[in-house]
């Protein structure tokens, strides 16, 4: 029997915010689903109030889901006030359940997968450039962020998705989903790895961070949030990269990632590197973000590894 | 000016069609200073549609997307606004798309649309306004001027907006 599964755009972006960062349960008949959406100030005059990011969430995600899911969806605020949550509830078996199980983890009756265990659904893969900016724009809602401290070392303002380290596989498909069938190119990745985050192994325990899927901000408007607060501070900052490159004269910094950069500077070893909390795949040391990607699946990152010699750009780490 | 914006919204619709058409040929254009039967007169599409001739309504923005083989054609309209969409807008899109029958009719504004229009869609549920043909709906949305596009997320319904 062939499987058939439902998608338009709604459940696209849906998909999106439960990749992004989902926790899903089922307990007794109930299937839960909590989308955490973190505040992350902008810090930009007018757009620093908290209460105009509840606004953006409750006004455009809330009523988007409640018309998709009817009105299981309640929404409450953390008591820090840095975070609003969207929880939803529905009957074990319901059809939705049975949809989204199916998507995610091929089988309708399956046990919600893990956060760390999400991938970008193959159905996402497989879908017209619509539906898959959709799915991102979910993902970016729920996790993206932007802010004058994301800049790059030339003041070239970026948009941030992260991706919680305990994710190893997502940060590679969003990537190829970015550039391969959107061509909106990304700068690059930072991995929540020991040698990228903390590279003079300064911090014995630290260095397993989020991972940072980073994406020039003005390459990043034809996707753009629908939580309006961010995407007003994607505006005003992607307005901003414009007006750097007409004042400098200089070229757009945004340049597709082949999958390499010339510097790998050699980072000192860190006692984390080979720590358990890290997947097999990337147990070891690394001088330069590629090499993750590399052993995370990325297939220009891969060929670029057998390759000699590499030809220019710049390596990350830290800010 | 609601003109100044016709350009990216013929960009826009060309880029709507040819992800809906596959393989057909597609063309959008700014039509507000010629009549619908007009715009297809000029292409060689009217024999295509029974009644082409008789469109003199102007639309702000017409596309078609036809096939290089067959007689099939699929007409789209977009009527823009400069400020919120209200409820007299609609009943005009609304005259324009129950006559030309478009395969799609959208009613866009950046300053998206007004307190009524949003209580009697959403609140009081009369979708059924909307609808203009049997199983089509005119799509009210909010042009986002940045990124020159209407993005599903951003109609007063999402869940109209056509996904195929």
């Amino acid at each position: 029997m062939k499987v058939v599964d439902y998608l338009d755009h709604d459940v696209a972006y849906l998909l999106g915010l439960i990749v992004g960062r989902g926790e899903m349960a089922i307990r007794e008949e109930n299937f839960y689903l909590v989308l955490p959406f973190r505040f992350v100030s902008p810090d930009l005059a007018g757009l620093d109030q908290f209460s105009g990011f509840v606004a953006g969430v409750a006004g455009q995600v809330m009523v988007r889901l409640q018309r998709l899911l009817g009105l299981h969806v309640g929404f409450d605020i953390s008591d820090s006030q840095q975070e609003v949550r969207l929880t939803i509830r529905l009957p074990r078996d319901h059809l939705v359940v049975r949809n989204i199980l199916l998507i995610l983890a091929g089988n309708p009756h399956a046990s919600p997968p893990h956060y760390s265990d999400l991938e970008v659904p193959r159905l996402i893969q497989e879908a017209d450039a619509d539906l898959k900016k959709e799915f991102l724009r979910g993902f970016a809602d729920i996790s993206g962020n932007i802010r004058p401290s994301n800049r790059d070392r030339t003041g070239f303002h970026r948009v941030y998705l992260d991706v919680l380290n305990s994710n190893w596989k997502l940060p590679v498909q969003i990537c190829a989903l970015l550039q391969d069938s959107l061509e909106i190119p990304v700068a690059n990745i930072l991995w929540g790895h020991p040698n990228l985050r903390d590279p003079q192994a300064s911090d014995k325990h630290g260095g397993l961070r989020e991972h940072q899927i980073r994406i020039y901000a003005h390459r990043f408007l034809p996707l753009g949030f629908y939580i309006d607060h961010k995407q007003q501070a994607l505006k005003r900052l992607a307005e901003e990269n414009h007006r750097l490159m007409e004042e400098r004269r200089s070229r757009d910094p945004a340049r597709r990632c082949p999958g390499y950069s010339a510097r790998r500077s050699t980072k000192d070893p860190h006692p984390m590197e080979k720590s358990d909390r890290l997947p097999e795949p990337v147990r070891r040391h690394f001088d330069a973000y590629w090499e993750i990607c590399a052993a995370m699946g990325c297939p220009y990152a891969q060929r670029a590894l057998t390759q000699p010699s590499f030809p220019g750009g710049e390596d990350v780490e830290e800010d | 000016m609601e003109k100044d914006l016709y350009s990216d919204i013929a960009g826009w619709l060309r880029r709507f069609l040819r992800e809906r058409h596959k393989g057909w040929q597609v063309l959008a254009e700014d039509t507000s200073r010629i009549s619908l039967g007009e715009f297809l007169g000029r292409h060689r599409l009217n024999q295509r549609l029974k009644w082409a001739e008789i469109l003199d309504i102007k639309v702000d923005v017409a596309g078609v997307a036809w096939p290089k083989s067959g007689a099939e054609i699929c007409l789209a309209i977009v009527e823009v606004k400069k400020g919120p969409i209200r409820l007299r807008d609609l009943s005009q899109a609304l005259g324009y798309s129950r006559v030309a029958q478009p395969t799609y009719a959208f009613l866009i504004s950046p300053a998206g649309w007004s307190g009524n229009i949003d209580r009697l869609i959403r609140h009081f549920r009369r979708v059924d306004v909307l609808e203009y043909d049997k199983g089509r709906y005119l799509v009210i949305a909010r042009w986002d001027k940045e990124s020159k596009q209407v993005r599903p997320g951003d109609a007063l319904l999402s869940n109209l907006f056509p996904a195929w």
